[in-house]
């Protein structure tokens, strides 16, 4: 377990925010790593100037992922963050209990990340073709499959149109895939 | 009979005969009526039929359709007597007859199930076509006139027109508080403040709202995917381990851990293993890269890493020789790196020569190694007996000089030994059975024990089947009511079809009692017929027995002669009225059927039908000399 680099934190920063909103400010943190979506600045523009906003952000994300990763118990955490004061260590402590399996699921997603490209989202369509240009009656359901995937960092959109047959075969070919899954984890 | 004419009617109407609204019964039908309604049901069954359904004013054409109509009734199979008289001159129960007969014969509405998944497909098309229809012929709105595209044609119904208020799916994490309806359970405190002061609703935490909905259904597909898999997997797998839900978690999460580091180590040793040569020329390159990286571009994008760190190790020697020969054009350049890299590789091929030499020597050092080892063990083992033997030995020798006191001494420690041996074994034995009788019933116990528990996991198993069943069955039997209910709506109801089977069923009841009278009456007639046939069979047997006996006396005596006479005649007179009273009977009878046919042919309007048909044939004597005259006149 590699030890937390207190260097590279700005302790002094937090230390500055007062008691009521740390706590606020902490799960906005959280709230960024699983969702990112962006605390909202004008609270707190009266602590920090945006530099060390961002500085600010960026070391409590780090803090938190830190933590999440291994089981520590209070005083261990701590004696890691300890140029803190009590009160602000005691409500990260708090944060890490009570957000625990959040931060374990934005942990798992940004594992899953490491791999070339994974899907993220899916979305389907079902048309009937009524007729084309060379047919006039073609009367065939077709299905339109647009996979978001994320290939390295940036997301794309892949559409897929199948008939019937095609979509069936799909459908067997992605049932092999979970079978093969759930034997590994078996 | 009511029943009967309202279905004719019925039918006629809805083949399309023009009958009034008061029409009710078949009484009412006049002949152009009954013409058309003939017509009609013949065109239905047979459309190649071409008659016309007015009744045509001449008498002759009347008479030519009348036959027709006759014809085409014989072609279609009605075995009675018919004629044009049927249809001109009609009567009721006969009207009645034919058109029961022609209706039966109306091709039946053919409602059967091979039609039913075209039906689908053509519902479709026509829902799309008339939804089509309708929005070409509505004006078209801008786009500010329709909120995120939506259009409204009636006040439910609305359509969506444009992309405009389309977007992706994307879904993102939420965090939804669990297990708060569940008052068993505590819930910290830490935590009650967060979902109170800090969690957002669902549709706050997105990075946009219109990512809720795609984020909720992901959650859940989740969530549902997860739970399935759980309730498969704990049903084959988990209940068969036995053990509780924590520890076959607990488990499986570390296998799956071990599984996975394992896996990440061998492919580490892999990678380690084929790149070990080549790191430390690697660590030149990261040393020195980042200055060669601009200067030379593109040439080296195509070229393998080792070239291009050949190329970096030369110059890097050639700095700290100080002087750089300067390289005049490319190709000596690629020369130059093309010989390195050969050069390298065969020292590289050396080096891994090299390598495995050695490692091949290891191996074998190591062999001769645990060769040797184990040789010194025999070697010890074989000392150590040795020095054994050796001892008893020299204790056998000690003790020679003083051999028959020693040898009575060694027999009397020998029993000893040996009585010692046998009373050990003897509580051995004691001990040992009350112990093994335990054990084997401790055994059945477990036994037993695992039947009980395999025959309860089987039952759980069982059950869960069987629940799993009963919901499926509901569920389909719920959709198949809905439809039911559906199509129940959906068909007509101007027949009362509950009215007729109720008709139906009185009327198969009376028949039935009629049946049973009948049968009574039967039965009583045969008896009566039975006594009647006794009677005059013992009647003729006593006639002849008196006869014989009398005749004998009668040549002797003239009383019996008298009496003989009046027995005769007392016979047939008695026959006379015997006759009398059957002929009575018969005429009654004759009586009975006479009026049924009078009744019948009361209703046969003939007279109405005779006058009719004597105009008629007077207009049709009129018409034949107003033809002939105009024949002759031309």
């Amino acid at each position: 377990m590699a030890k937390l680099p207190q260097e590279e934190l700005h302790l002094n920063l937090i230390e500055k925010c007062p008691e009521d909103k740390i706590d606020g400010l902490l799960h906005y943190s959280v709230d960024s790593l699983c969702r990112s979506c962006h605390p909202d600045y004008s609270k707190y523009s009266a602590i920090w100037t945006l530099e060390e906003w961002f500085n600010v952000l960026d070391s409590l994300k780090k803090i938190l992922i830190f933590f999440a990763k291994s089981d520590l118990s209070k005083s261990e955490v701590s004696d890691a963050l300890s140029p803190l004061p009590e009160q602000i260590i005691a409500k990260i402590f708090d944060c890490l209990t009570v957000r625990r399996s959040d931060l374990h699921a934005a942990l798992l997603q940004q594992t899953m990340s490491i791999s070339e490209a994974y899907l993220k989202d899916f979305d389907w369509k079902i048309k009937y073709a009524l007729a084309s240009d060379k047919i006039s009656c073609v009367e065939e359901p077709l299905v339109t499959l647009s996979l978001t995937v994320s290939e390295e960092g940036c997301k794309k959109t892949i559409p897929v149109e199948m008939n019937a047959e095609e979509l069936k075969s799909l459908i067997t070919s992605l049932e092999a895939a979970n079978k093969a899954v759930l034997q590994l984890k078996s | 009979m009511e029943e009967v004419d309202k279905i004719i009617i019925h039918t006629c109407r809805q083949i399309g005969c023009d009958l009034d609204e008061d029409v009710f019964s078949l009484k009412e039908f006049s002949t152009a009526l009954v013409i058309e309604a003939v017509v009609r049901c013949l065109r239905v069954i047979d459309p190649s039929i071409n008659l016309a359904h007015q009744l045509p004013p001449g008498m002759s054409a009347r008479y030519r359709l009348g036959t027709d109509l006759a014809n085409a009734c014989v072609n279609l199979g009605w075995r009675g007597e018919i004629g044009y008289q049927t249809f001109l001159y009609s009567n009721d129960a006969d009207i009645r007859r034919i058109l029961m007969f022609l209706i039966e014969k109306l091709p039946k509405e053919t409602a059967t199930s091979t039609s039913e998944p075209l039906g689908k497909i053509a519902l479709l098309k026509r829902r799309i076509s008339s939804e089509l229809s309708q929005r070409l012929n509505q004006p078209w709105l801008p786009p500010v006139c329709k909120k995120r595209g939506i259009r409204w044609t009636s006040s439910e119904n609305w359509q969506r027109e444009g992309t405009i208020a389309s977007h992706c799916y994307h879904s993102e994490y939420l965090t939804i508080p669990e297990g708060l309806g569940d008052f068993s359970r505590e819930i910290g405190e830490d935590v009650k403040e967060y979902y109170m002061r800090h969690l957002q609703p669902v549709n706050l935490q997105p990075t946009h709202s219109k990512y809720t909905a795609p984020s909720l259904m992901e959650r859940n597909a989740d969530r549902l995917t997860t739970a399935q898999e759980w309730e498969t997997e704990w049903n084959t797998l988990g209940l068969q381990s036995r053990l509780s839900e924590k520890d076959y978690r607990a488990r499986k999460a570390d296998r799956l851990q071990k599984r996975i580091s394992s896996q990440i180590q061998e492919s580490l040793k892999q990678s380690e293993s084929s790149s070990s040569a080549v790191s430390d020329l690697l660590q030149v390159i990261g040393a020195s890269s980042e200055q060669r990286d601009k200067g030379k571009g593109s040439r080296f994008t195509h070229t393998e890493k080792l070239q291009f760190a050949k190329d970096d190790d030369k110059l890097a020697s050639e700095m700290a020789i100080g002087e750089g020969p300067k390289v005049s054009s490319e190709e000596e350049i690629r020369q130059q790196q093309e010989d390195e890299v050969n050069a390298l590789r065969d020292q590289l091929q050396e080096l891994t020569t090299q390598v495995e030499k050695m490692e091949i020597d290891m191996k074998k050092f190591k062999a001769g190694m645990t060769e040797m080892e184990e040789n010194q063990k025999q070697v010890e083992a074989q000392n150590v007996e040795s020095q054994e033997m050796y001892k008893v030995k020299k204790k056998t020798m000690d003790l020679l000089p003083d051999a028959d006191n020693n040898i009575a001494q060694l027999q009397a420690v020998v029993d000893a030994s040996t009585q010692r041996l046998q009373s050990l074994h003897q509580q051995w034995e004691e001990h040992r059975t009350p112990l093994i009788e335990e054990y084997e019933k401790l055994q059945k116990e477990t036994e037993n024990q695992v039947d009980e528990s395999q025959k309860k996991v089987e039952d759980i198993r069982a059950l869960r089947e069987k629940m799993k069943e009963v919901a499926e069955e509901t569920k389909g039997k719920e959709e198949i009511h809905k439809q039911l209910v559906e199509d129940y709506k959906k068909m007509t109801r101007d027949l009362n079809r509950s009215a007729y089977t109720r008709r139906i069923m009185e009327i198969v009841g009376n028949i039935r009692k009629q049946k049973e009278d009948i049968e009574k009456v039967l039965i009583e007639t045969k008896g009566l017929q039975k006594e009647i046939n006794q009677a005059s069979g013992k009647l003729s047997r006593t006639f002849t027995a008196t006869d014989e006996l009398i005749f004998k006396d009668a040549k002797k005596d003239e009383s019996v002669r008298k009496a003989y006479k009046l027995l005769a005649s007392l016979h047939e007179s008695f026959d006379e009225v015997i006759k009398m009273v059957e002929d009575t009977g018969s005429i009654v009878r004759e009586i009975r059927d006479l009026e049924d046919q009078v009744d019948k042919e009361l209703t046969k309007k003939t007279g109405a039908n005779l006058e009719k048909i004597s105009s008629d044939l007077k207009q049709m004597k009129t018409e034949n000399h107003g033809l002939v005259a105009k024949v002759k006149g031309k």
